[in-house]
């Protein structure tokens, strides 16, 4: 019988691993979609929305042909966050996006993730260019894509979650 | 480590293709919302319809 295949390459770093999003995930996915640590990205959602998301996450993979991963921690195996490549429908551009769970905060674990998707996103993907969409209230997250060397280029309004403001990363071939 | 390979299926039959969903060819699926629903129960493989 034909079909359609769809890829999810596995990316490793020092610590961590980044694979497809398994059932396995959803406690702890849904855990943090329904906490408040996810007001400034759409939450918090009923678990029923946090597994339209996680499936949403899978199938972004089939759609765009990129996505997010899961985040596991190489040693122990547990999930971390997501961490990855999404560009929604109502989305200005392709961003690298990443949100961790509560046994992840302060360990550096976005950062680590979110660098390895960038060099994914750049070296197996070609992009030239890339962002990542925070709001203004994230102080954390815009703290990491500062670090990361993005720079705010822009601010947008988006329909449903407000302002965004738009980080530009360093372009690859600034970052030989 | 080995990568995830998620297979969908095609399915044919007398009028129509099932195929995995395609961002270009199709409009977003309904959603069902929170109403209450009615669980059917199909026949099992075996049992007659």
């Amino acid at each position: 019988m034909s079909g359609t295949t769809v890829h999810i390459p596995t990316l490793e770093t020092d610590r961590l691993i980044l694979r497809a999003p398994a059932l396995s995930d959803f406690d702890a996915y849904a855990a943090f979609r329904g906490s408040d640590r996810t007001v400034h990205i759409g939450g918090p959602d009923k678990r029923h929305e946090s597994f339209d998301k996680l499936c949403a996450i899978v199938g972004h993979w089939h759609l765009r042909g990129y996505g997010r991963w899961s985040v596991a921690d190489k040693a122990t195996g547990q999930p971390l966050g997501i961490v990855g490549l999404m560009y929604p429908d109502d989305w200005p551009e392709p961003e690298i996006a990443w949100s961790v769970y509560e046994p992840a905060e302060g360990r550096g674990i976005a950062l680590e993730a979110a660098l390895a998707s960038r060099a994914y996103a750049y070296s197996t993907l070609g992009w030239t260019r890339v962002v990542s969409c925070v709001s203004p209230a994230n102080i954390r997250s815009a703290a990491l894509a500062t670090r990361m060397g993005a720079t705010l280029e822009r601010t947008i309004d988006h329909p449903e979650i407000g302002k965004l403001g738009i980080y530009l990363h360093p372009a690859p071939d600034s970052m030989q | 480590m080995t990568p995830c390979l998620a297979h969908i299926p095609v399915i044919e039959t007398a009028n129509l293709i099932l195929r995995a969903p395609s961002a270009r060819l199709d409009p977003d699926a309904d959603r069902p919302g929170d109403k209450p629903c009615h669980v059917y129960r199909h026949p099992a493989p075996g049992a007659q319809p």
